[in-house]
């Protein structure tokens, strides 16, 4: 009898992570199916490169024969989609029998959606304001929020190309068999796995549900003033102004100054958020394991998988958003991990994470609430290229 | 003697970038010469930015949202003694020196107006705690403006109009005017920008509105534009009762549709026919009141004026003349009714009726129904009748006050009372029950107001008075929410004495406890939640409306930010 083998590679600030499923045909015989969902770093800082994906692309390709057979895309964030186009650049290369991307992936999502697009439209404006403020004076924090909504951007912006990594995983499959899903698709013949049951909790079909604290409002900046978001930086203050003007209250000028920075912040944390929660969020079932990944659902998809009476106790679950803290709901925690296993079998968390990308990212206090119910098993442990394992007995 | 106070002569815009009364057709906009001045003895001098001791603008650069410089310059005048002098414009109609001295300018006479003695007769202390408010007139794209405490700043935006030209907020004296009296309101009273109910943080718009009129009032140009196009009558459109008619103009309304102004205050709406209003459009019905209050004052004046003895040369005024100058009595009383009654409003949570508790009550504070005028008794009738007529109130003697006769105090002691907080706590004490406090319930004294104002013309001598203010908790059951079943509602009461008599002349304290308001917080507070507005009230970097619960007790922070949130601006 195999065992099931969920891999958690150590990619940086990102996600790539293969189950390996061992399923029996009618007449008994067993072949191991092969599922991946994401791949992708942030691609900021000294712990974030391409170049881990050549080994680790390489590593998957050599496990399934070059061809996994379900590839997941859970949402269009860079440190979850860059990683396969970055291999195939190296010369590795993989492919997919069936991809499911992300329902507001479609091309022709938003044009189905107009509340979804609207706001779309509106974060887009946002960033590109926020682009403008940082291009004129650097802050790193706020590029590497940027950075990772650059699917937003227009083709470049930063030097990235979001748009073309998402591409690619859309050529992963054959079209016929590249499939783009919300929690009402409907499952059957649109995957190879015969044994084991897929279910998709999350997003909505809409996803204008998950803009309901957006902001919106104020730019800093004129949209009517050049041409384009990506202008080339240019700093119109004078350097005096790093102290207030004479006669201006240097508290207050500071809190105004600092307050307006915090408001680009909070906005582009929304719009993270509202992409975090378009993640597909996957439940899988194999010989009476239940295993969960939910990409990076934040709280508000959490709630909503929660209202609708989705969630579940599970075996394994894959710790949301990379252990910060607005990946893990607490009141929700004992749907998911009860304080006693509900069938006495054990019970595992993963964590893909890295340390120094992110201040608050991985929470302490969050991995402390798996460490309590479960085995956690954390990317840091092992090196980089290589992969944490949990084994499910079948 | 003391040395007299410096001046700044600026150029102020009568109505909006492109709206002015004398010129219906739009294209050029009024200016009229003002002088700023600071108050005699004040250790304070105009500089560049504009920027004083209270007020100082701020600029960003709308390419990168970056700091800038000031942008205007103080140009003193030779041989002052004083640095008196001047912030030039550049004659360019939408300059960073245009909107801020502009800006600078309204906030400044608005500032004076509201401080003046015929209005508080003081100085407030702003909320957020320190001396400078400041002013930033470029303060990125969207159609806004607000007063934001948590950054001791007005903000005013610009946005595209309709023809592509862009509409600068901070060129409108109405918006500046009235995100001024926000901060001013915010000042005397703080507790109103946590409130919990759609009619309370309407209180606050209602009062920027009325604020804005008063402004608009203050111009001569505009008094006698107004006047000659309407043929001396106040009622129908009209550059005083439109608030911000160049924003309206630029943006249709909720409902889609075209408007001559952002809004109204000529209107017959009742509580009923607003019920499900959001804050802006019910605080019409309060706005409003003081409006019409404005109309019938001006209207028994103007009547009176036609009607008065020739002067010693036999001449008679003519029309104008009686129109302009009974505008001009019916501006100072508007004035002196809402700005002291503002100062006479309790603490916490408030009703539109409690605004009209204390606007009597501190009207009649300033001269009892036994001292005043038939004018002035008829006026209070009248100003109580429409809070029944658009169904805030049942009967006009809803809107009455108590003066409790134990409350008053040996003239002499009025000192202590204002300087002691020991003393202040132990006279609270004494007299809870009489003052309404439930036994039991801690309460807080806030520090007292000692203030002279002008309680009529020139002619008659300021009144001193001291107002003492207390503050207290109502803890009521709420609609289960985020595990809380019960709610904090601030409440609380002012008592005022005549500093000469030391009689008290006045009790005012809230209502509102009744199931209505009870609902309405409820209805608020699950409206924000189903919206996901709520957050948590601890959270520094937050940008919408706070909660917080603890022990199953849940309140409300920063309500006050609804008014300029995404879908409640308007």
């Amino acid at each position: 009898m195999s065992d099931l083998v969920v891999r958690a590679y150590n990619v940086g600030f990102g996600d790539a992570l293969l189950v390996s499923i061992p399923e029996r045909d009618g007449r008994g015989r067993e072949t191991t199916r092969h599922l991946l969902v994401d791949v992708g770093n942030l691609l900021a800082g000294t712990a974030n490169s391409d170049d881990v994906f050549l080994g680790v692309v390489g590593d998957i390709a050599e496990r399934t024969g070059g061809e996994v057979d379900l590839y997941v895309m859970t949402h269009e964030h860079l440190d979850h989609v860059q990683g396969l186009l970055a291999a195939l650049r190296g010369g590795v290369r993989l492919g997919a029998k069936y991809a499911w991307l992300t329902g507001s992936a479609h091309p022709d999502y938003y044009e189905h959606h107009p509340t979804a697009k609207k706001r779309r439209l509106e974060m887009q404006v946002a960033l590109d304001d926020t682009l403008r403020v940082l291009q004129a004076e650097p802050d790193a924090e706020l590029e590497l929020m940027i950075r990772n909504n650059s699917a937003l951007l227009p083709p470049g912006a930063l030097g990235l190309s979001t748009a073309d990594h998402v591409d690619h995983l859309r050529t992963l499959a054959p079209p016929s068999r590249t499939h783009y899903v919300d929690r009402s698709t409907e499952l059957g013949r649109k995957h190879p796995f015969r044994e084991a049951t897929l279910r998709i909790l999350a997003p909505e079909p809409d996803t204008s549900a998950y803009y309901g604290g957006w902001s919106g409002g104020a730019r800093l900046t004129a949209q009517s003033v050049g041409a384009g978001p990506a202008r080339p930086s240019r700093r119109t203050t004078t350097p005096e102004l790093q102290t207030p003007p004479a006669g201006v209250d240097p508290g207050a000028y500071f809190d105004l100054v600092r307050s307006r920075r915090s408001r680009l912040r909070t906005r582009i944390m929304e719009i993270d958020a509202a992409s975090n929660n378009t993640s597909v969020v996957l439940e899988i079932e194999w010989r009476g394991w239940r295993l969960l990944f939910p990409g990076d659902a934040e709280l508000r998809s959490w709630r909503t998988m929660s209202e609708l009476g989705f969630l579940r106790p599970v075996h394994v679950v894959k710790v949301s958003h990379h252990g910060s803290h607005n990946g893990t709901l607490e009141e929700l925690f004992d749907d998911v991990l009860p304080r006693v296993s509900h069938d006495r079998r054990e019970r595992h968390a993963l964590v893909s994470t890295c340390t120094g990308s992110w201040d608050s990212v991985p929470d302490d206090d969050t991995l402390g609430f798996y460490r309590a119910r479960c085995v956690l098993h954390d990317t840091r442990d092992v090196a980089r290229g290589s992969a944490v394992e949990i084994v499910l007995p079948g | 003697m003391s040395r007299p106070g410096s001046v700044a002569t600026v150029d102020l815009l009568i109505q909006d970038g492109t709206v002015d009364v004398a010129d219906p057709a739009g294209g050029s906009a009024g200016r009229e010469t003002k002088e700023l001045t600071l108050p005699a003895g004040a250790n304070d001098r105009f500089v560049d930015g504009p920027a004083c001791r209270r007020i100082a603008v701020v600029d960003f650069d709308p390419a990168t949202g970056l700091p800038l410089p000031a942008p205007a310059r103080f140009v003193p005048a030779r041989h002052s003694a004083v640095m008196s002098g001047s912030f030039p414009l550049d004659g360019d109609p939408t300059s960073p020196t245009t909107l801020a001295v502009n800006a600078f300018g309204t906030v400044f006479q608005t500032i004076r107006m509201f401080e003046g003695a015929s209005a508080l007769g003081r100085e407030v202390t702003w909320a957020f705690g320190g001396e400078q408010l400041l002013v930033v007139p470029r303060a990125g794209e969207w159609a806004n403006a607000f007063y934001e405490r948590e950054t001791r700043s007005l903000q005013f935006f610009w946005f595209p109009g309709p023809s592509g030209a862009t509409v600068y907020t901070a060129l409108s004296r109405d918006i500046v005017a009235h995100e001024c009296g926000h901060a001013l309101l915010d000042a005397v009273v703080p507790s109103l920008y946590d409130s919990g109910t759609p009619e309370s943080i309407a209180i606050h718009e209602a009062v920027a509105d009325v604020v804005a009129v008063l402004m608009a009032l203050d111009s001569d140009a505009l008094r006698m534009g107004v006047l000659a196009r309407s043929g001396n009558k106040l009622t129908g459109a009209n550059a005083f009762n439109a608030i911000a008619e160049e924003f309206g103009m630029a943006r249709p309304g909720p409902d889609g549709l075209g408007r001559r102004a952002l809004r109204d205050l000529d209107n017959t709406s009742t509580r009923e026919s607003l019920a499900a209003a959001r804050p802006h459009v019910l605080s019409t019905l309060l706005s409003a009141i003081f409006y019409d209050t404005l109309c019938s004052v001006f209207n028994a004046r103007f009547a009176a004026e036609l009607n008065s003895s020739p002067d010693e040369r036999g001449g008679r005024p003519t029309p104008a003349q009686a129109a302009n100058k009974a505008l001009g009595t019916a501006h100072m009383i508007l004035r002196q009714l809402l700005l002291r009654g503002i100062d006479y409003l309790p603490p916490g949570e408030l009703s539109f009726a409690d605004v009209g508790r204390a606007t009597l009550a501190a009207d009649r504070a300033a001269w009892p129904d036994r001292d005043a005028t038939e004018e002035a008794r008829q006026r209070r009738r009248d100003f109580a009748q429409r809070f029944v007529d658009r169904l805030i109130v049942e009967r006009p003697n809803a809107l009455d006050n108590r003066r409790p006769r134990e409350l008053s105090l040996p003239p002499g002691r009025l000192v202590e009372l204002r300087d002691s907080d020991y003393l202040a706590y132990e006279y609270v004490g004494r007299h809870r029950r009489t003052i309404g406090i439930p036994d039991g319930t801690p309460f807080t004294v806030l520090p007292r107001v000692d203030a002279t104002k002008q309680v009529g013309p020139r002619t008659v001598p300021p009144q001193r008075e001291l107002i003492l203010k207390v503050a207290w908790n109502h803890v009521e059951p709420a609609r289960a929410l985020r595990g809380a079943t019960s709610r904090v509602v601030p409440t609380g009461a002012t008592i005022s004495f005549r500093w000469d008599t030391g009689r008290c002349t006045a009790l005012v304290t809230s209502d509102i406890t009744r199931r209505r308001h009870r609902i309405a917080r409820d209805d608020l507070l699950t409206q924000l939640d189903v919206q996901r507005l709520l957050q948590d009230a601890g959270s520094a970097s937050a940008a919408g409306v706070g909660v917080d619960v603890s022990g199953g007790v849940i309140s409300l922070a920063r309500s006050h930010r609804l008014l300029h949130l995404e879908g409640w601006e308007a």
